[in-house]
């Protein structure tokens, strides 16, 4: 049955964001992409703006409550200690913040041990996902939590929630958007990891976060031209395009002035737009950024796409697409800003995306 | 007063129960069928004593009383009352209704592989179902709604087709299997057309899971049962007389046409409120009702122990299809195939052997 249902060879067909996350999750499989598969795991890098903490909790002791992104407030009686990361983006953004749960998602993608929690040898941390990247329920009562996160993702639902109503009968749950710009999901870890009672790890890179910040800005008004196109490995079939509308570090860099490659609105590209290989050469594009997949494709069209010809084209880390931290995001936007600061504008197609 | 009296074969017992207000009511015991359901009663309950003690959270047998008697953790009362029991109960009444409802369309259409869609029945669910998720992108209870109306729909369509001065068997199976492969089609190309994810929600509801048992739906089936299913062992009788063909079911007094009718909406119901509430599970109507013959060694349409026996097969299957593979869970429906089609393979094989096929 599924032989069916995965042979759907056209590209016209191609473009929904069940095609998108099957293809990513496919992909991830055969080992050449960690992390797209469930829809909240890219997201982002840096940022501008303030972060908009409102209202932590009190030291230690007494009552404790919190407001989410959802501006659903939890209240308990205390604060709680036994907390459950209910998906990989949320453990990719708090334990990078410092926060250590009791049990944490990990849906096999490397997100997870690429932020340095490797489930499999740290016992204290029980591993809630099973193979096939569902909810463990019954692990997850085992860990005995009393405080559920989760990712709220683009069109506002709680990620494992929403297919796991029962859930909310064990903890309250705190929502993390991970559909905002890259500042704003790591001020929220940030805030969250303070509430908890934890010391933020890296709060000592968010200047340096904020240099980076300038200097990418700098860099985009100094070549004011120049569209950029982040896109990632679809297989076969072809090469997605972010939605720049949708990825929080899009959002980020579309804030600090970059030009990005636009995405055809519309239900079917709320996360990308899938391109086929025989379109790739068209995208309008002057520096591509090569996102969250690895390695390179090696269909030879890809060496005659202009940017890629001109060598205007960034492959950053894999691993700097997937914790959510200061230090991170200020490596990914120091380096798209040293490529935006050499690159030339209009050596890509004009027109828009086919 | 009741009166007793011995059959022919020594094993079979005629009863005779007077009711309060002078009615009386009388029927065929049979020992060895009495057995059976006592066996396959004790059987689920061990079933169920063991579906509800092991899992990833493990909860040791007095601990499961002691929460079902509302002691226990708050851990425990989640699990057991929240996770396990509503997934057991759907399972064993699902089973129950499916195994019964088998048995009825077995009996009417006199045919060892006849199911409720004889008449069409899964196919219109199906379609019901397919166009809630597809085309209507409905929530779960939309499309348990779905399934119902589709197969009912298709099931009332097919009987009021094959009506032409009463419904002969063979002419109900006819258009029952015209109009079943008709919607086929419009199945194959609702999914050939929609969205890989609505097209896996899709494919999972076609194989019938039980991973999203909850209260209300036991409820449904529970109280569906608790209706239909007095009704379709009454029925038996009548069936029984059908399977030796029309004239001679009206020379010992049963009207076919009524019964036939009453047969396929007891059937009907029974199957459309356990399709609604997990999807289609594949093999139950078929092998539950064979396996219960076999068992019972009675003739007839064995609506009880059949029932008791798809009650077993059900949650049997559920438990092992959660816990017999480490690091997954198997939707239920793939199991059912694969163990109530083996222990219908090995029964006829042994008749077969026994010269008795």
């Amino acid at each position: 049955m599924s032989a069916t249902l995965l042979s759907r060879p056209d590209a016209a067909s191609l473009r929904t964001d069940a095609e998108f996350r099957r293809i990513t999750a496919e992909l991830t499989r055969r080992g050449f992409l960690g992390g797209l598969a469930t829809s909240a795991a890219l997201v982002g890098l840096a940022g501008c703006g303030t972060s908009t903490g409102h209202g932590g909790a009190p030291a230690s002791g007494g009552p404790w409550s919190f407001t989410d992104d959802r501006g659903t407030r939890v209240d308990l009686p205390a604060r709680p200690k036994r907390v459950a990361f209910l998906t990989d983006s949320v453990t990719a953004a708090l334990w990078a913040a410092g926060v250590r749960p009791v049990a944490a998602f990990d849906s096999g993608q490397g997100i997870v041990p690429a932020v340095g929690l490797n489930l499999a040898a740290d016992k204290s941390v029980i591993q809630i996902g099973n193979k096939d990247n569902e909810l463990d329920t019954e692990a997850l009562v085992s860990a005995r939590p009393d405080l559920l996160i989760d990712a709220i993702q683009a069109d506002g639902t709680l990620q494992t929630l929403s297919g796991n109503p029962k859930i909310k009968d064990l903890a309250p749950v705190v929502g993390i958007d991970m559909y905002q710009p890259v500042e704003h999901i790591v001020g929220q870890a940030d805030r969250l990891t303070t509430a908890l009672g934890a010391t933020p790890a890296d709060a000592a890179a968010h200047r340096a976060y904020q240099a980076a910040q300038a200097k990418l800005r700098a860099a985009v008004a100094a070549n004011p031209g120049l569209r950029v196109g982040f896109v990632f490995d679809l297989g076969p079939n072809g090469i997605g395009v972010m939605n720049p509308a949708t990825w929080a570090v899009l959002k980020t860099v579309k804030a600090l002035g970059m030009k990005l490659v636009p995405v055809a609105g519309g239900k079917d590209n709320t996360y990308s737009q899938a391109v086929s290989w025989e379109n790739v050469t068209g995208i309008p594009a002057d520096l591509m950024v090569w996102a969250v997949s690895d390695p390179l494709p090696t269909e030879p069209v890809w060496k005659r796409v202009p940017a890629v010809a001109a060598g205007q084209l960034w492959k950053p880390d894999i691993r700097s697409w997937y914790a959510y931290s200061w230090a991170n995001f200020a490596t990914l936007l120091e380096g798209l800003a040293e490529h935006v600061a050499s690159a030339k504008p209009g050596v890509g197609p004009k027109g828009s995306v086919a | 007063m009741n009166e007793w009296a011995k059959g022919p074969d020594g094993r079979r017992r005629a009863v005779r129960v007077r009711g309060p207000r002078g009615g009386e009511v009388s029927f065929l015991l049979d020992g060895r069928a009495l057995l059976v359901c006592g066996v396959l009663v004790a059987l689920t309950l061990a079933t169920a004593a063991v579906s509800l003690s092991t899992g990833e959270f493990r909860i040791p047998l007095p601990e499961v009383v002691r929460t079902l008697t509302g002691g226990g953790t708050s851990a425990d009362h989640f699990v057991i009352d929240t996770l396990r029991l509503p997934r057991l109960l759907t399972a064993v009444l699902v089973g129950a209704a499916l195994g019964a409802g088998g048995a009825v369309f077995q009996s009417l259409s006199r045919n060892p592989l006849g199911s409720p869609d004889v008449v069409g029945f899964d196919t219109g669910a199906a379609t019901g179902a397919l166009l809630v998720i597809l085309v209507a992108h409905g929530s779960r209870a939309e499309i348990a709604a779905g399934a119902a109306v589709g197969g009912v729909g298709t099931a009332l369509a097919v009987y009021l087709l094959a009506m032409r001065r009463g419904v002969q068997g063979a002419r109900l199976v006819l258009i029952g299997i015209a109009i079943a492969a008709m919607l086929g089609s419009v199945n194959s190309y609702l999914l050939s057309r929609a969205d890989v994810s609505d097209a896996q929600t899709a494919y999972l509801w076609l194989i019938g899971s039980l991973n999203s048992s909850d209260w209300p739906g036991v409820t449904a089936i529970g109280v569906t049962l608790a209706v239909l299913l007095p009704a379709a062992v009454r029925l038996g009788r009548g069936l029984n007389a059908l399977e030796m063909g029309d004239d001679l079911a009206c020379a010992l007094g049963v009207r076919p046409e009524r019964v036939r009718f009453a047969a396929v909406v007891a059937g009907v119901g029974l199957t459309a409120v356990a399709t609604s509430c997990a999807g289609p599970i594949a093999f139950i109507a078929l092998s539950a009702p064979q396996i219960a013959r076999r068992l019972t060694g009675v003739p007839g349409p064995n609506v009880l122990p059949a029932a008791l026996t798809g009650a077993l097969l059900l949650s049997a299957c559920d438990w092992i299809a959660q816990q017999g593979f480490t690091g997954t869970q198997l939707p239920v429906g793939v199991l059912t195939s694969v163990v109530g089609g083996g222990y219908l393979a090995w029964l006829l094989a042994r008749e077969w052997r026994g010269g008795r096929g």
